[in-house]
């Protein structure tokens, strides 16, 4: 019997390890700051010297942080609600080939907010919200969150259409079923996936949005990602509420993702 | 086309009419009436602080793109030709992906501040070979370049992988059985077949590159870069005339892009490569 010959290829591993440490090194520094309720960093840089969930019971204390947690998960929610609402009928006719003329010009329409900068769209919202009375209020920024969501939640239904074999919705009608039989039947099972796919994009989409709910919404919504700002960005520095604030971002949509890939079976990803 | 299909696709008329279409022509007319093209010109006059911030954001988000594309497709490259640690790779990449952009903000700023984890481990290294300690990079475009990098290695991947894998392995095979290994196959197989996905990856990210506002916002930056200067103009001088014509000459360069990106994915969606 010959001895097994492990087959190590160093060059491999090293250059793995460079490019986990590249990954995980600053998301590890940040679970440290969420985690850490003693720190001096002049003393001792790497490490805190006392760690517990201070932070984060810190943020169902307060009640507007606590505020802004559940109204980040509220909104985020409606967006998915809205945005797959809205773009459910327009991936049919666009995913099931029911439109031929013009499909290149109407997929082009739905992947246009992907194409103008955030920034760019916030000032010109601006006057509109303001006319409207929309500014400082849900409604509004569920539209606005809706707006970098809308692009994934096209795409992934078209797609989730598309993977329908056309003969399925004939082969039903043959066999008489009716129109909203063949919604119930045929097309929400088999869409299924693209659907789940669809709002976990558009939930994400949601808690990433920084711009416009600082143009729109601030101050009277301020979500997740308001805080971090507020917390980590200019003068003022908490990095330790700062990484409290992005776990419980990061958290939700991780977690649902993974649900969903073990559901369904099929990757997620915002691409 | 049947009239109900027009029914079914006018929610999607009106949400981009709504938030897309009129809010842009909002932005000309207000640019055209408060400014006209004689102050826009003006306003980017050399020595204009629009321009330096202009300038610096191109030259910022050029090397960011660099960095992701040569990092992003040598993995990709080296996955196809090595075979191992695919999944590890590959989950790695997907990291990125799902943090929100103002958090990869925070927590580079916390790496890289004077006191963080990464400024410290490169001045231990310096030191070691008698180097003077290293700076934080917080507040210079580097701290951005280094963000924009790490969240578009994963993009850059994902589009190079894809395509490689289509590559048809007898091509491959072929190239092999005549003494080609991993350079020779590189250069003369693998980059001629997938340059057209690497250029469309390379617009991609300069694209995200040239409009991210959350991460050069929290690690900051002198000059401004420039969606960071419209957003200031807006939230620190409300100078709304202003971050109008700012917001004009911004759209016009990233629907430009924006168009050449859209142009390329078609014809690798068409052709396979």
């Amino acid at each position: 019997m010959g001895v097994k010959k492990r087959n190590i290829d160093i060059s491999s591993i090293l250059l793995l390890a460079a490019l986990a440490f590249y990954i995980l090194a600053p998301l590890a520094v940040m679970i440290m700051h969420s985690i850490a309720t003693e720190w001096y960093v002049l003393k001792r840089w790497w490490a805190p010297s006392k760690i517990g969930l201070d932070w984060y019971y810190f943020l169902f204390r307060d009640p507007d942080l606590f505020r802004s947690l559940w109204m980040t998960y509220v909104i985020a929610i409606t967006v998915v609600i809205f945005t797959i609402g809205i773009f459910i009928l327009p991936a049919y006719v666009i995913g099931t080939g029911k439109v031929k003329k013009g499909a290149d010009f109407i997929e082009t329409l739905g992947n246009l907010p992907q194409a103008i900068p955030i920034v760019v769209l916030g000032i010109g919202l601006l006057p509109i919200y303001g006319r409207l009375g929309l500014l400082y209020t849900f409604p509004g920024i569920v539209i606005a969150h809706s707006i970098p969501a809308a692009p994934y939640v096209f795409r992934t239904l078209v797609s989730g259409f598309i993977a329908i074999p056309p003969e399925i919705e004939e082969a039903a009608r043959v066999l008489g079923a009716g129109k909203l039989a063949i919604v119930f039947n045929i097309y929400i099972p088999l869409l299924k996936p693209s659907i789940l796919a669809a709002a976990v994009l558009a939930f994400s989409a949601s808690i990433n949005e920084y711009v416009l709910t600082a143009f729109l919404g601030v101050p009277a919504i301020t979500t997740l990602a308001v805080r971090v700002y507020q917390t980590a960005g200019g003068y003022y520095w908490s990095p330790h509420l700062a990484g409290a604030f992005s776990i419980f971002m990061i958290i939700p949509s991780v977690t649902i993702v993974m649900a969903i890939e073990k559901i369904t079976r099929t990757k997620v990803t915002p691409l | 086309m049947k009239k109900v299909y027009i029914f079914f696709l006018l929610p999607l008329f009106a949400f981009i009419l709504f938030t897309i279409i009129i809010p842009l022509l909002l932005i000309f007319y207000n640019t055209f009436t408060y400014y006209g093209i004689e102050k826009l010109g003006e306003l980017f006059s050399i020595q204009s602080y629009a321009l330096k911030s202009l300038l610096f954001t191109i030259f910022v988000a050029t090397l960011s793109t660099l960095f992701s594309v040569i990092i992003g497709y040598g993995i990709a490259l080296y996955m196809i030709l090595k075979r191992k640690y695919i999944k590890i790779v590959m989950q790695l990449l997907r990291i990125p992906l799902f943090i929100p952009y103002i958090t990869i903000g925070y927590i580079w700023r916390a790496f890289l501040n004077p006191r963080g984890h990464g400024t410290m481990i490169a001045s231990m290294i310096a030191s070691c070979f008698n180097l003077p300690a290293v700076k934080s990079l917080v507040g210079t475009g580097w701290a951005i370049n280094i963000a924009h990098t790490w969240l578009y290695i994963p993009v850059v991947f994902s589009i190079t992988y894809a395509v490689l894998l289509k590559i048809n392995p007898e091509i491959i095979d072929a190239a092999r059985s005549l003494g080609a290994k991993g350079l020779t196959l590189v250069t003369r197989i693998y980059i001629p077949l997938t340059w057209r996905a690497v250029l469309a990856a390379f617009v991609l990210v300069f694209m995200g590159s040239l409009r991210g506002v959350s991460i050069p916002l929290i690690l900051g930056s002198n000059p401004d870069y420039f969606p960071v200067y419209i957003y200031r103009v807006l939230t620190d001088y409300y100078d709304k005339p202003l971050a109008n014509a700012l917001s004009f000459v911004f759209f016009i360069i990233s629907a430009t892009l924006a168009f050449i990106y859209f142009k390329l994915a078609l014809r690798i969606r068409k052709t396979g490569v």
